[in-house]
């Protein structure tokens, strides 16, 4: 049995009035393991816990057999930690290079040749060589958004936590993206939130869907697909008994929701169980964002 | 690529044998990096991986970061390449915040100098005096926190202590700003004592908001450090109508005390720099 890398037993935690995440339980074994769900759904939270930059309010966590809250422990997963914050700030007149130098000391990197080599080492992963000497501020939000993921990627870390690594990455990017990370996972544990629910299949073995501060769904994405098997139909119009039904590209309507008879059922996909288990509040804030 | 000119075969020996001194050295290493020829006539001169050792230590030099203005000055100073580059990013020790520091001690000093002999001389010294303490607290808030360190998420996630990361950059952006004041001060009238009254209440304050930052953020400490500072400066210097009374002997010695309590509220909460919220 694989011993779980992220340990997250009945975690509550509160913004005042608002509840980000309600008696989550959660585990992650090794292995890339994607989060999906709509916004405020309280996977940045999580993220943020499993970076160890935020503490629950009550509830247990452990990473990587550590237990964050202990100041030597926390150390300890810090040192084998890569994280991407959802909004990564730079200092805007540094180069892509001095960014990911300045983050590479603050991971205790201080020799400046061997520190150097790791920068170039991960600025090249991303595809940013050429651009290493540019600065920050002159670079679009695609390559803002590598350099970010190069940063985390510094000192080859066991455990990834990136939060919408792919938000602004053209398609070509998000394919290296992909690269990237599955060359990286093998026994190390990288967890992951998107909305690109494409991601999560080409990627993640495993998938959470979260959904007002808990786990929603925990299994495959095929399983994940599963959950819409026999409930997606294609008509040429929208059918009154579909919950969720948008046009394609052919004319036809794709429906979601309990086939009447006799419907033209289809393959079901990702995002169609996904669509189907969060419900039409999150399809509303899906085309919103 | 090859260059209209090459190395003789006894420098490129010489250089091999680590026998050139760096002026030619580097001269040689700079055409060496635009002629291939000259490159495949050192090559069986040395062993492979030493050259590759060489070409590794050339392309790691010419390729980092040139150092800015106060980052080459630190390193002069003695201050480690990594501990220069944390300092770089501190929004207080850029060059436009410390002339702005300048330019306003500098004023404060050249009115308290032009006001010798009259009425306005005990009030613009008091100015001098109280502004001058008040520059490193807006300078340590200015250093680390949220929303000032757009960095701070990432710098949280990794192994470097933020308490660590904090006082390095209070330090840095404490030592600058006594020595701009410092130096402003000498634009003062009198000599002796008058030129160092703010010193004490510098580091009290700075100090004072270290310490409130481990309950709130470091802007909000300055803040209420600040305020409470200028409020007893006034308030003392009107109810006794001695501008300066705060800067004497009583004002030193509780300037004194606030060190030491400061010091060791921080010594006591430093793991609170964190920002976590426990659990």
């Amino acid at each position: 049995m694989t011993v779980p890398t992220i340990e997250i037993a009945d975690v509550h935690k509160h913004f005042g009035r608002t509840t980000a995440l309600a008696g989550l339980t959660f585990d992650a074994p090794a292995g890339i393991t994607g989060l999906l769900g709509p916004n405020g759904a309280g996977k940045t939270t999580l993220l943020r816990m499993a970076a160890t930059v935020l503490a629950p309010d009550a509830g247990r966590i452990r990473m990587l057999g550590w237990d964050p809250s202990v100041a030597d422990e926390r150390l300890a997963i810090r040192r084998r930690l890569g994280y991407m914050p959802q909004e990564p700030g730079f200092h805007r007149n540094f180069t892509a290079f001095e960014f990911v130098d300045y983050v590479a000391i603050l991971k205790e990197m201080t020799d400046r040749a061997s520190r150097h080599d790791e920068v170039r080492r991960v600025l090249d992963l991303v595809g940013l060589e050429k651009v290493r000497d540019r600065r920050i501020k002159a670079l679009s939000g695609g390559m803002r958004r590598r350099v970010a993921l190069a940063q985390a990627l510094l000192g080859d870390p066991d455990l990834l936590v990136l939060d919408e690594p792919t938000a602004g990455l053209d398609p070509e990017q998000r394919l290296r993206f992909r690269e990237i990370v599955s060359e990286r996972a093998g026994d190390r544990t990288v967890l992951l939130s998107t909305h690109q629910t494409e991601d999560v299949a080409a990627l993640c073995p495993r998938v959470v869907v979260m959904l007002d501060g808990a786990a929603l769904f925990d299994g495959t994405p095929q399983e994940l697909s599963g959950v819409a098997r026999g409930r997606v139909w294609l008509a040429p119009e929208r059918s009154p008994a579909a919950r969720l039904s948008w046009r394609g590209p052919d004319g036809a309507h794709r429906n979601i929701g309990d086939a009447p008879d006799g419907a033209d059922l289809v393959e079901p996909t990702v995002e169609d169980g996904y669509l189907l288990l969060v419900g039409e509040r999150a399809f509303t804030e899906d085309e919103a964002a | 690529m090859s260059t209209g000119w090459h190395a003789d075969p006894v420098v490129l020996s010489r250089y091999a044998a680590e026998e050139l001194d760096d002026v030619r050295a580097s001269s040689l290493e700079a055409h060496l990096l635009t002629c291939d020829r000259c490159r495949d006539a050192l090559a069986p001169l040395t062993d492979a991986p030493k050259l590759g050792a060489i070409w590794h230590a050339i392309e790691t030099a010419l390729d980092a970061p040139q150092p800015g203005i106060v980052e080459r000055a630190m390193q002069r100073l003695g201050v480690p390449e990594h501990v220069c580059r944390l300092l770089s990013a501190t929004p207080s020790l850029r060059v436009s915040w410390l002339l702005a520091e300048a330019f306003a001690l500098g004023m404060a000093a050249i009115a308290a100098n032009q006001a010798t002999g009259t009425g306005l001389a005990g009030a613009t010294l008091f100015l001098f005096l109280v502004t001058a303490a008040l520059a490193p607290v807006a300078g340590v808030a200015a250093a680390f926190g949220p929303g000032v360190d757009p960095t701070y998420e990432v710098g949280l996630a990794a192994p470097m202590r933020s308490d660590r990361l904090l006082f390095i950059r209070a330090s840095a952006v404490l030592g600058a700003s006594l020595a701009i004041a410092g130096v402003a001060a000498l634009a003062l009238p009198g000599t002796g004592w008058t030129l160092a009254l703010w010193l004490l209440p510098a580091l009290g304050l700075t100090l004072a908001t270290l310490a409130v930052a481990t309950w709130v953020r470091p802007v909000w400490a300055a803040l209420g450090v600040g305020v409470g500072w200028v409020v007893l400066a006034a308030a003392t210097a009107v109810a006794i109508t001695e501008p300066l009374i705060v800067f004497h002997v009583w004002g030193q010695l509780l300037s004194l005390g606030l060190i030491v309590a400061s010091a060791a509220v921080i010594a006591h909460r430093r793991a609170a720099y964190e920002g976590r919220i426990p659990a």
